[in-house]
């Protein structure tokens, strides 16, 4: 039988009361006060915002932010996959740990994400001297950093988006394709691929609007010089601690709308791949 | 079964990895034991101790509170109404559960700064309760809700579609009020995603850092959670404090990790 | 008066559009019967079923029970037992306590309730069952709890949405019985929907026909079968042959079959007229001067006591035949064979005037 869209009757949890409640909740923790940045972002007009945003400081900020979470989003998308792969379709030691591990950065706060990497990657950390002394390359305090702890936070994403979906594909079309003479590659390229594709993208999509805001692991591995290592979150970040307010406005609609449009493309992606499952 | 030459790519594909993840994951965690050790107990427990530091792990197990509490009930809520419920602008709703994944916490915490904070939209409506919200500790328990709002709604939206509705009606044809049916049939069908639900919230709540340090502006031994305290440290040099403090954060979050891991088991 | 049904109508917003499920139904069910509302599915029964519960609110109708009116009440405050189609026993507790969930609310006293709980799983054929949860129980047995739970408060009405369309054929011949016995030591005013016609015709008293919405026909077992009041109750209830045809000067032909109008009076010159039997009102033999009628066996089927005969005639018209399996041995019936045969009942109905479907005794044909 089909449901009513009607007002059912009172016997459940059907009352306006309950959804006047859940609603306004909702409305009052996230919707007010995300409208508030935009109310007070364009509150001295479209010129003031721009201006505000082409600032060098800021320009160069979110340019940083942009490409440290494309390039890890990318890297992340790859080794993502193979994980999941990994985990997926082949047994050996130690693969029930390694599938508890992938969750570790999740569960480890981003800022100690942060403290872990300057103990390794500092001056005097055990990679840090290496690095610097032996190949002159300075990883802590640069853009290296930003991308590694984004790294490190974003890992489970891709596994966790990419794994149920290898799950149930079915290994037999792999196989398939083995005894037509298909070599590894060329079996990835032509058979999983395709399938898992839509999965591999909501999750380097979604690693990329993680990326794009975060601050915890960054602030302290970045440095954060302004036109050289400071990320838009931190140049928010920067701009409240100094007052500014329009600045940090500015920046926040910026992160606001990338992050909508993320999301939106994210859900777009999933709907498209349970149709893409239903038929 | 795979032909031969696919054997050799096995073991090559399960040591990229290891390795990989021995780098990304196992290296920096080593190191930061092996720093604390240099650092020595004794002197990381005195840190430990100090009221300071004590206070800011209080502070955050408040806010984890908080966010189990809160989510509890709104969380269970909202998922009631989303799959019980038809009304306009329901997908709208569902965009909003991915949002607080995405936004920035910084951004979050400036939010509320906007909205309750000198000159804010409701700042005077706060005032004329006489609660303040910025640079105080019901501002960060905000913060720490809206970046852990969605967890519980999206472990239960599955499960009450699954529960489906007769059980309900069979205990309203029974005579059960709405309160009865949700307290003697629909919480015990979904205790256990709703306990991992809030699991998830309380973890993402002890790790929170951005939006309860711009909101609670991270005044030491006020607003100073343990996440900001690590911060502070590792500012002022307190490196005993800073790896001592990241390490107890670690072992809470992975013991939360391992206990989720069981109550997943319990939700199959 | 049990159950009472006024002028119930019902619509569904889908995303195809506006769908009504209930077109202004009215019927009543009396006091301390087992009745049935049959129909096939998406015939708005269920909906019905649920209108009576409180489950659906109607858009118009009322709904009485012992005479009262109820629409205003939440099912809660009914006094209704409901059993569902696929049970929807409380997964997390225990048989005794799914039995006893509604004694608690009612507050009946711990004791009270322990002794009506025992009572009922003696009762129900569940005795020593009480410790084991849904999961670990039969089909039958679940749709046995179900039962026990709907009828511990003892509600003023059992109402049981397709009870027996979750289980195997054979548990459900069982359940069927076991329902109408029950229901005779109990004498629960019982309304049950279903799309079983056979199930309806064997444990009710009395017949609610629904199709699209709207009653066909309300009778007794034997009146829906025997008078079937529209085309709709005579091909859905029990089995039937249907010819269509049209009216000559004069006469109505099927087959052999030469029907003078002037006995109908309601017929006339040209109108198409639709004529009904049922396989078992066709009498066949091997001798072929028995009947007048001669057709040719197309094809035999196994039904058990019976047997299923496909006849060609031959005048070209198709039908079904079921004889007792006695006299096909007798008569050695094979397919390919030519037999003759006579069709002992026909009913007919008017395609040009509509309305109820008449019945005559074939005696007189040429």
């Amino acid at each position: 039988m089909k449901r009513s869209n009607k007002a059912s009757p009172a016997w459940q949890f059907s009352g306006s009361g309950l959804r006047l409640i859940a609603l306004s909740y909702l409305v009052l923790l996230v919707v007010l006060p995300l409208s508030a940045i935009f109310y007070d972002g364009f509150r001295e007009g479209l010129f003031t915002f721009l201006e505000n945003i082409l600032r060098p400081s800021a320009w160069a900020a979110l340019k940083l932010s942009l490409w440290t979470a494309a390039v890890m989003a990318l890297f992340n998308g790859m080794m993502g996959t193979l994980t999941a792969y990994v985990l997926v379709r082949y047994d050996f030691w130690g693969k029930s740990f390694l599938n508890t591990i992938v969750d570790l950065p999740f569960a480890i706060p981003s800022l100690v994400t942060g403290v872990m990497l300057v103990a390794l990657y500092g001056p005097e950390g055990f990679l840090g001297e290496f690095l610097q002394e032996g190949l002159g390359l300075r990883i802590l305090f640069a853009p290296p950093a930003i991308v590694i702890a984004l790294l490190f936070i974003n890992f489970p994403v891709v596994v966790r988006s990419v794994q149920p979906v290898l799950e149930e594909l079915d290994p037999s079309q792999e196989e398939a394709a083995a005894t037509l003479g298909a070599s590894p590659w060329r079996i990835f390229r032509s058979v999983i691929f395709p399938a898992i594709r839509p999965a591999t993208w909501t999750g380097v999509l979604l690693s990329f609007a993680r990326a794009l805001g975060e601050f915890g692991a960054v602030v302290v591995v970045a440095g954060n010089l302004p036109l050289f290592s400071q990320t838009a979150a931190v140049y928010v970040w920067g701009e409240i601690e100094s007052e500014n307010r329009l600045g940090a406005s500015a920046m926040s609609i910026v992160l606001l709308a990338v992050s909508f449009l993320l999301v939106l493309l994210v859900d777009w992606l999933q709907t498209r791949r349970r149709a893409v499952h239903a038929t | 079964m795979l032909l031969k030459k696919t054997k050799g790519f096995k073991p090559l594909l399960i040591t990229i990895v290891f390795v990989y993840l021995l780098w990304l994951l196992g290296l920096p965690l080593w190191t930061l034991i092996q720093e604390a050790y240099q650092e020595g107990w004794t002197k990381i427990s005195q840190e430990l101790f100090s009221l300071e530091v004590l206070r800011a792990f209080g502070l955050t197990l408040l806010l984890c509170l908080s966010a189990v509490v809160f989510n509890g009930i709104f969380g269970t809520a909202l998922a009631l109404v989303l799959v019980r419920q038809n009304f306009r602008g329901k997908s709208l709703i569902f965009g909003l559960l991915d949002l607080p994944f995405a936004i920035s916490a910084v951004v979050v915490g400036y939010a509320l700064i906007l909205l309750f904070g000198h000159g804010g939209i409701l700042a005077g409506m706060a005032e004329a309760l006489g609660i303040r919200l910025v640079f105080s500790v019901p501002g960060m328990v905000i913060a720490t809700l809206f970046v852990t709002f969605p967890f519980v709604v999206r472990e239960l939206l599955p499960v009450l579609q699954e529960l489906g509705e007769e059980q309900e009606q069979a205990a309203a044809t029974l005579g059960a009020s709405p309160r009865q049916i949700f307290f003697s049939v629909t919480l015990p069908n979904i205790k256990w995603p709703l306990l991992y639900g809030l699991s998830l919230s309380f973890a993402r709540a002890l790790g929170e850092f951005g939006a309860v340090l711009v909101v609670g502006a991270g005044i030491a031994g006020f607003t100073e959670t343990a996440t900001i305290f690590v911060f502070r440290a590792l500012e002022e040099r307190m490196y005993a404090g800073a790896y001592g403090a990241s390490l107890l954060l670690i072992l809470l979050s992975l013991i939360l990790l391992i206990s989720m891991e069981a109550v997943k088991k319990a939700k199959n | 008066m049990g159950v009472e049904v006024k002028n119930l109508s019902k619509e569904f917003n889908t995303a195809q559009g506006v769908h009504v499920a209930v077109k202004g139904v009215s019927f009543e069910v009396e006091e301390g019967s087992l009745s049935a509302l049959l129909g096939p599915s998406g015939s708005g029964k269920s909906t019905v079923l649920r209108m009576i519960a409180g489950l659906e609110t109607p858009d118009s109708g009322e709904v009485f029970l012992n005479g009262e009116a109820v629409c205003h009440l939440p099912p809660q405050k009914r006094g209704v037992g409901f059993v569902f189609q696929n049970y929807a026993l409380f997964k997390h507790l225990k048989v005794s306590e799914n039995i006893s969930f509604g004694l608690k609310l009612k507050k009946v006293p711990a004791e009270e309730a322990q002794a009506r709980v025992e009572e009922l799983l003696v009762l129900f054929g569940l005795a020593g069952l009480g410790e084991r949860y849904p999961h670990q129980l039969s089909g039958g047995q679940r749709q046995r709890v179900a039962l026990a739970r709907a009828l511990a408060p003892k509600p003023k009405v059992l109402l049981l949405d397709e009870p027996f369309g979750a289980v195997d054929a054979k548990i459900r011949e069982e359940l069927r019985d076991w329902l109408r016995k029950l229901h005779e030591d109990i004498h629960v005013t019982s309304l049950m929907v279903t799309h079983d016609q056979e199930e309806a015709l064997e444990i009710c008293d009395k017949i609610v026909v629904m199709n699209q919405g709207l009653i066909e026909q309300v009778g007794k077992p034997e009146e829906i079968y025997n008078t079937p009041a529209s085309e709709f109750v005579a091909h859905f209830v029990g089995s039937m042959n249907i010819v269509e045809t049209k009216a000559k000067a004069k006469q109505v032909n099927v087959g052999p079959y030469r029907f003078e109008t002037e006995k109908f009076d309601d017929i006339e010159k040209g109108d198409p007229v639709k004529l009904f039997f049922r396989p078992q009102d066709i009498y066949l033999s091997s001798n072929l001067k028995i009947y007048r009628s001669h057709g040719t066996i197309e094809r035999v089927s196994f039904l058990g006591i019976n047997m299923k005969v496909e006849l060609k005639s031959e005048e070209g018209f198709r039908f079904f035949a079921i004889i007792p399996q006695y006299i096909f041995q007798r008569e050695g019936f094979k397919e390919g064979q030519v037999v003759s045969y006579h069709i002992e009942e026909m009913s007919y109905l008017n395609l040009r005037e509509g309305g109820e479907i008449k019945k005559f005794t074939v005696s007189n044909y040429l």
